[in-house]
């Protein structure tokens, strides 16, 4: 019986390289098992840093996504350094400035995992735990969401992600789909702030996006990658600087049309979208929320969600 | 390429939303819309109501005027949407 | 031949071969599936036996399952694409025929479910072409972004117009007037073709002769741009045969049709790699006359190298990349005279400009 692998933050530097340059790195982000190979020098720096609490995982039998993030090619590479991210030896994006190449893998992943992955509904949105009962976030622009899911977990909340909620049409489960969670601008120094800890990777600035650093997920939330949860409550949260805190009661068939709406693949999937959000409408109570304040957002959402009446028996339609 | 039948219909709350198979389409039904939509699907029970019976059911049943504009909407709309005949 | 290739081939041949692959097999077979186009297909069949499906591994279901949930949407998107053809769109004179995957969806083919189409084709007769393409036009279907030479190689050289879309439908319809491009050395016989169509019920479309079906797709292999995807075709060939041939007198009538539309050659060698590669069933009364030796060991040679997909994970290899050149040629050299090969093939390298390359093989 091989010994559990240790964590990437105590793998040596030459060894994750040496992973990353022959067979890959295989990352189980829950929902999905990604192979991640390359030879970018100082890539294997930025992925120790916000992949710390993930298994090191130098092998594996079988994996979802095999991508690469490899230097540029041809003359350019050496008056502007490139970083490529290619998935099964297609490239679908532009390249990164090298300095980029982290941003570049996590956004690069995220796009193939929303092309690839129509056997879940994903909604873009949040998805955090407490107890295996599940606050799905959505993600809307001024929501907030990145921000107030690295505060939920660096609070105890079990993350499972701050990009995708992955709902199994099977069962209604949440999936994790636990990526290091992506802060921009001054969310970057706020969250630094805001927990002694919070491990954050290099800020990259100046990207697409602004100024972007990872949050690490912790061990906890890594550690339950596979254990998918119930939701139990919608948030549409939305930040307003200086707001009082206020929660709205969104009636069902406007918590449908908003999961709906922002969703990756609710028109894709048809007729099987329409009853698993409906499903999910119907099951969890959902609210707007208005906050200025991470800690009392927190808060709120907690004693809504013990609120939620005990779910063994009590699921419904499954 | 058979026909593919009527929107499937459900109900949220008071309200209730409906997926046309035709067109891959979601409509979401506010509660007035709803109620008007249930009466149809009943009715249709016993076979395909045209606008014009829905009309006549919600006028002797209900005493519902037909003739507003949120109503001659809506029965457009279930028409485009395949809820009703003609 | 790779073991993955193998396994694949395998499971295509018949879906019971899936129980004997494990999670580390299925990783390279799932990959090489992607890359054909046969996700969605391979989905169907294991789906439909409960037993198989759910001894699969769960990741591997997850993919099969995607792929199918993928293919709904695209073969939604053909039977809404073809309900917007109606009359007066396409007018009501014109018969208008449904080719390949659009035929296979609206005639309910079984074979053909997991599908993924990109586009609608339709065949109309030389004379009705005009008014077919004016009639879209006024509906609103417009050409896609094609510069001024390549619609005229279109118009006059080709066997079909320059792609049309209407904004905001998601396919494209290609508008064809035969089944091999005009100045190929493969000339159809267009007479024989529309003898051979059949109205579809409940529609306004015809469908090919089955025989004519299945000429199609032997010389659509051959005929393609794209040079990958042609494992999809045999497999649709394959599924043809299967379905449309019970006897020798079919057998014999799709030899005749091949032979009349000068296709008898590639019929040959599209059931060759059918029966090798898919075990496709061929009576020794089906074949037509075999092309000569030489010929044959340099399709051997070219075919499987540029037709059956193949992992990205190492650097294509000498042969693969001098077997891609050759049949660049061949592939220019069958649909033009040698005259009309140069002007274009020089035109099309001042037209040829960097870009992107699309996002194939990463979408399902």
């Amino acid at each position: 019986m091989t010994p559990a692998p240790g964590p990437i933050r105590q793998t040596s530097h030459s060894e994750l390289e040496q992973a990353l340059a022959e067979e890959g790195l295989f990352v189980d982000y829950g929902a999905c098992v990604v192979r991640l190979r390359s030879r970018l020098k100082g890539f294997a720096r930025s992925l120790r840093e916000v992949y710390g609490a993930f298994p090191f995982r130098p092998a594996a039998p079988f994996a979802d996504l095999h991508v690469r993030v490899d230097p540029g090619r041809g003359v350019r590479r050496w008056l502007r350094p490139n970083a490529r991210f290619s998935i099964d030896g297609v490239e679908p994006f532009d390249p990164f400035p090298l300095a980029s190449a982290l941003p570049l893998y996590e956004w690069g992943v995220n796009w193939c995992f929303a092309q690839r992955f129509n056997q879940h509904v994903l909604l873009h949105a949040g998805a955090l735990a407490c107890a295996d009962r599940a606050v799905i976030m959505a993600a809307t622009p001024g929501s907030g969401k990145s921000t107030l899911s690295a505060a939920m977990m660096l609070r105890g909340f079990r993350l499972l992600s701050d990009e995708f909620g992955v709902l199994c049409t099977e069962r209604g489960a949440l999936l994790p789909m636990l990526k290091p969670v992506a802060l921009k601008n001054q969310s970057i120094e706020l969250i630094r702030a805001f927990s002694g800890e919070a491990v954050l990777g290099p800020v990259h600035a100046a990207t697409r996006k602004g100024d972007v650093a990872h949050l690490a997920p912790d061990g906890a939330s890594v550690a339950a990658v596979r254990r998918p949860a119930r939701p139990a409550l919608v948030i549409f949260p939305r930040w307003r600087e200086g707001a009082a805190l206020a929660l709205e009661p969104q009636a069902q068939e406007q918590a449908f049309a908003r999961l709906a709406f922002n969703s990756f693949n609710y028109r894709l999937l048809g007729p099987v979208a329409f009853d698993a959000v409906a499903d999910l409408a119907a099951a969890c109570p959902a609210y707007q929320l208005t906050y200025s304040r991470l800690d009392e957002a927190i808060d709120a959402i907690q004693r809504l969600l013990d609120e939620q009446p005990a779910l063994a028996g009590a699921e419904g339609r499954t | 390429m058979a026909s593919l039948g009527k929107p499937i219909l459900r109900r949220l709350g008071d309200a209730a939303i409906a997926f046309d198979p035709r067109s891959w389409e979601t409509h979401v039904l506010p509660p007035a819309a709803a109620v008007v939509a249930e009466i149809a699907e009943e009715l249709s029970a016993e076979g395909p109501v045209s606008a014009e019976r829905l009309r006549r059911e919600l006028w002797a049943e209900f005493e519902l005027d037909c003739d507003t504009p949120e109503m001659r909407q809506l029965l457009r709309t279930m028409g485009e949407i395949g809820m009703l005949e003609g | 031949m790779n073991a993955a290739l193998d396994r694949l081939l395998r499971v295509l041949r018949d879906r019971a071969a899936a129980r004997a692959l494990s999670l580390a097999d299925w990783d390279p077979v799932l990959r090489l599936g992607r890359q054909a186009r046969l996700l969605g297909l391979l989905g169907h069949r294991l789906a439909s036996d409960e037993a198989l499906w759910s001894a699969l591994p769960p990741e591997v279901r997850g993919h099969f399952r995607s792929a199918i949930n993928y293919s709904a949407f695209r073969s939604q998107a053909v039977r809404m694409e073809l309900r917007a053809l109606d009359p007066p769109v396409l007018p009501a004179e014109a018969r208008v025929v449904l080719l390949k995957g659009a035929a296979y969806l609206a005639q309910g083919l079984e074979f053909a479910r997991g599908r993924m189409p990109n586009d609608v084709d339709l065949l109309v007769a030389r004379a009705d072409l005009d008014a077919a393409e004016a009639a879209l036009r006024a509906a609103g279907w417009g050409a896609e972004d094609v510069d001024a030479y390549d619609e005229r190689y279109y118009r006059e050289w080709s066997h079909e117009l320059p792609p049309m879309r209407k904004p905001g439908h998601a396919l494209e319809l290609d508008l064809h007037h035969t089944i091999a491009p005009v100045t190929s050395r493969t000339r159809a016989d267009d007479a024989l073709l529309f003898a051979g169509i059949a109205p579809l019920a409940g529609t306004r479309f015809w469908v090919l002769h089955p025989c004519d079906q299945i000429v199609h797709a032997a010389i659509h292999l051959f005929q393609d741009t794209e040079l990958d995807g042609r494992l999809r075709d045999l497999v649709d060939i394959d599924g043809l045969i299967r379905h449309h041939l019970r006897g020798e007198a079919d057998w014999g009538e799709l030899r005749e049709r091949a032979r009349r539309h000068r296709a008898s050659r590639m019929l040959w060698y599209a059931l060759h790699y059918c029966a090798s590669w898919l075990g496709t069933p061929v009576p020794a009364a089906g074949w037509p006359e075999a092309p000569p030796e030489p010929a044959r060991r340099a399709m051997d040679w070219i075919f499987p190298r540029t037709c059956l997909p193949r992992l990205p994970d190492a650097a294509p290899g000498l042969g693969h990349r001098l077997a891609g050149q050759v049949a660049q040629l061949r592939y220019h050299r069958l649909r033009m005279p040698a005259g009309l090969l140069m002007r274009h093939l020089a035109h099309k390298a001042w037209a040829a400009v960097p870009t992107r390359r699309s996002s194939a093989g990463v979408d399902a």
